[in-house]
């Protein structure tokens, strides 16, 4: 159901604004918070998925060996690894468990199924398995010790640790583990365990008594209701039915919630993801091939004003390939300040482009694909379409569903194309590196622009393999030289997950990858 | 003959029907573009060839398209609907059935606020046309008529539950204090009234207006001025003369209206959060699930045969003139 007919909706009834006490903020015992998703999870095995709803659920209920707040991104927090180092070579890394975890059967946790895990798990179930597969060896010399090692350095290794829950061997060795019944009952090591699902309507998960930190979690009950229409979810949220929206609200709700007492908006918790929009330009197309057309689309788009009119700014400006809150980061690089909006400029180019003004002052006919389902894209789509009317780009939109948007990308049938949100993170280099190597020409969610550069292709190898921070980010810088110079896409804004939820609950969005917190200090 | 035999020579022939409608929507299905692999695998996730063709391979995605359709026929004849993509290998049969018994609830109970409001409406404002109640009856069904069941739903939520607090946004249940006994059974029905009232409400306008004009036409007929010439109370009359006669355009519609209560259970379990099988098309159909989204299509369908045959034999029932042919 479209925001717009919410909002219309909502224009039909007057709605009057219940006064709620703000209770005071200190962590307190007990208590049931009901967190309403749009997505059912699919199932619950954190370790065999990459998707959002399997994780937002599964986060509870398994831990992995660190985690990654949002304070302190990029620097990891110990979970079940109480310590961990790294071999001066970079090629080695030791992990010191905790002693005292408990599987939710009450089994004891040890090395060994952190051990069945990395071996049998993860490189065979996990969507980003290649990853895994790069470790050649796991050792456990005793009971609450794991050391791994590899022939690369473990430089980009530490967020993929966080994404791979941890799982018990006793439960799932010798079994088919895509299959295991485990994966929708599941027993983990975190802070909840799973009491009950109810297709369609909801997951239960209680408080752990024996969770390995002591005193947590603080809350007794998690309810994930799930709530398809993110209208009829604020609506929830507003009625104080649902405690918690992760994500989703919508960008026109905002400004409406904030002002609302008893409701907390927060936009913590997309670093480690760092979601970008961008403009791909497919370079096999004879006209956006001329670097003159892509250098005159980035000097006719405004992108402060785009993001401004769009958003109405909740969206940070992306001024680079990278989140500006990554350590490579660097203003050098920017692409706003290379490419300021100059509409002269813009018409030289294209003149030196062949793309005179015809009829009706129209240069060039371009097609836009994008995809349907998101507010701020749609409108970011028609500024921009209005800014580029200016100098004479015809633009035609072409809004399509959003898995037929990607299958046309994959075979390169556009000409400029805008996806919602790309993941361009945890790391600068494996988040960016995936949509412009050559590798990845012709793949589902991968370099659809069929941007082809030896160069690039050969300092994201090495960049992945730098585990010194400042060569590190010498390379990434080197490659974003390179981009400004080839302009295969054209960076947007800065996607950020809004998340919402009543002013009685502390501690709930503070997960650098929002949604994923494990609610063992939420309260 | 017999209302045995008629009843097997219709289910016999709804086989053929049956596959008709299973190869076509298989067909539809699959040549609507867009994959399913990207909804399976996530949009976080690094695309290796190697991983994208074992999944393709684990869900039987990798054969050629008339093997895929053969061997889905032969098992959907045996009861097996085969493995949804979204709900990790479940199988779809058993997704369903989760889900079956809160749509059944949803649909009866909407099926019954329409009928029998609707008669009861309809029958209320022929009696006096042009009065004030039939002109409210009339303005009512005029909205009703005109404003989609989702809109419906959304004004609904806004004003019963986020304004005056009196009903639940959505879902079935109280999830924060789920209640047992009788408490639940009222708790569930506080969750019912809204989609009952979205659901219902185009049906409940369409079979008031149809009731009323049928009622009209019928009073005007011979029999009712003989039927009264005879002294019959006017009660009588109007029950057993009039509405009998004026109520078999209804049924007809009636039995029609069971198909659309459904189609309309898809957007309407959606705006509240209802867990049944509407949604559960809706789900499938974003999540490209092709297994679960045939499986409902055909739930759906044996549902609106069985109900198309029900409707011809109480047809019969009421009008004697109608025989099982």
């Amino acid at each position: 159901m479209t925001k717009t007919l919410w909002a219309a909706a909502l224009a039909f009834v007057v709605l009057t604004g219940l006064a709620h006490e703000v209770v005071a903020q200190q962590p307190k015992r007990g208590g049931t918070l009901v967190a309403g998703t749009t997505f059912e999870p699919r199932q619950l095995n954190a370790a065999i998925t990459t998707s959002w709803a399997d994780h937002v659920v599964g986060a509870k209920i398994f831990s992995s060996l660190l985690r990654f707040p949002e304070k302190g991104f990029p620097t990891p927090q110990g979970d079940l690894a109480e310590k961990w180092s790294v071999s001066p070579d970079g090629k080695r890394l030791t992990f010191n468990l905790v002693r005292n975890a408990k599987w939710h059967d009450g089994k004891p946790f040890t090395a060994a199924d952190v051990k069945f895990t990395f071996e049998q798990v993860l490189p065979k179930l996990n969507p980003n398995r290649t990853i895994f597969e790069m470790i050649t060896k796991i050792e456990t010399p005793d009971p609450y010790t794991v050391i791994m090692e590899r022939t690369q350095p473990f430089v980009l290794f530490y967020f993929d640790i966080f994404n791979a829950g941890i799982l018990p061997k006793h439960v799932y060795e010798g079994t088919d583990v895509a299959k295991n019944p485990a994966n929708l009952r599941p027993i983990g090591t975190g802070p909840f365990k799973f009491k009950e699902w109810v297709k369609g309507s909801h997951i239960e998960l209680v408080r752990f008594d024996e969770y390995f930190k002591p005193g947590r979690p603080y809350l007794d009950r998690v309810v994930f209701k799930f709530v398809p229409d993110v209208g009829a979810a604020i609506a929830a949220l507003e009625k104080g039915e649902i405690d918690y929206v992760p994500r989703w609200v919508p960008l026109g709700d905002v400004a409406r919630l904030k002002s609302r007492p008893g409701i907390e908006v927060s936009a913590v918790g997309g670093v480690a993801l760092a979601q970008s929009r961008w403009m791909t330009f497919n370079v096999r197309d004879p006209l956006v091939k001329d670097l003159r057309v892509r250098q005159a689309i980035a000097h006719s788009i405004d992108t402060a004003a785009v993001t401004r009119i769009a958003t109405g700014g909740q969206f940070e400006v992306a001024e680079s390939f990278l989140w500006k809150q990554f350590p490579e980061y660097d203003a050098k690089y920017s692409t706003t300040a290379r490419f300021k909006r100059d509409l002269a400029k813009a018409r030289e180019l294209l003149d030196a482009a062949g793309l005179k003004a015809g009829a009706g002052g129209v240069r060039a006919k371009l097609e836009l694909l994008t995809h349907t389902g998101v507010g701020d894209l749609d409108k970011t789509v028609e500024v921009i379409r209005d800014q580029l009317r200016e100098v004479g780009i015809d633009v035609t939109v072409k809004r399509v569903e959003r898995a037929l948007a990607f299958d046309m990308a994959k075979d390169g049938k556009f000409q400029l194309y805008i996806h919602s949100n790309w993941t361009a993170g945890p790391d600068a280099a494996t988040g960016v590196q995936r949509f412009f190597v050559s590798d990845n020409i012709g793949k589902p969610i991968g370099n659809s622009g069929g941007y082809l550069n030896k160069e690039v292709d050969e300092l994201t190898e090495k960049a992945l393999g730098e585990a010194n921070p400042r060569r590190k980010k010498e390379l990434v810088g080197r490659l974003q030289e390179i981009f400004l110079r080839d302009l295969p896409a054209l960076p947007l804004q800065q996607w950020v997950g809004v998340s919402a939820y009543r002013s009685e609950f502390g501690n709930v969005t503070t997960h650098s990858a929002d949604g994923r917190e494990n609610f063992e200090d939420t309260y | 003959m017999s209302y045995g035999g008629f009843v097997l020579r219709r289910l016999v022939t709804a086989v053929p029907l049956l596959l008709a409608i299973v190869t076509v929507n298989f067909a539809l299905i699959r040549l609507a573009p867009g994959d399913p692999i990207y909804m399976i695998i996530g949009e976080a996730a690094q695309y290796d060839d190697r991983f994208v063709q074992e999944v393709r391979a684990r869900f039987g995605l990798d054969r050629p398209l008339h093997e895929q359709y053969l061997s889905y026929v032969a098992r959907a004849a045996r009861g097996d609907l085969g493995v949804s993509f979204y709900f990790d290998q479940q199988p779809v049969l058993g997704v369903i059935l989760s889900r079956l018994p809160q749509t059944a609830i949803l649909l009866v109970l909407g099926y019954a606020v329409a009928i029998v409001a609707g008669v009861f409406l309809g029958a209320r404002a022929a009696r006096r046309p042009y009065s004030a109640t039939d002109n409210l009856a009339s303005v009512v069904g005029l909205l009703g008529y005109s404003i989609p069941s989702f809109w419906l739903g959304m004004l609904l939520i806004l004003v019963f539950s986020v304004h005056l607090g009196w009903l639940p946004v959505g879902g079935m249940m109280d999830v924060r204090t789920p209640a047992s006994g009788w408490g639940m059974v009222l708790d569930r029905a506080r969750h019912l009234v809204l989609p009952v009232i979205a659901l219902s409400g185009f049906h409940l306008a369409l079979i008031t207006r149809l009731t009323r004009g049928s009622m009209l036409e019928v009073l005007h007929l011979d029999f009712i001025t003989a039927a009264r010439a005879k002294g019959l109370p006017e009660r009588d009359v109007y029950r057993r003369h009039a509405l009998r006669n004026a109520l078999l355009p209804v049924v007809t519609t009636a039995g029609y209206t069971v198909g659309f209560l459904l189609a309309g259970s898809v957007l309407v379990e959606t705006v509240f959060a209802y867990p049944g099988m509407g949604r559960l098309l809706y789900q499938a159909l974003i999540a490209r699930d092709f297994p679960l989204m045939l499986g409902v299509l055909i739930v759906v369908s044996v549902t609106v045969i069985l109900a198309n045959l029900v409707t011809d034999l109480v047809y019969g029932k009421i009008d004697p003139r109608i025989r099982m042919q």
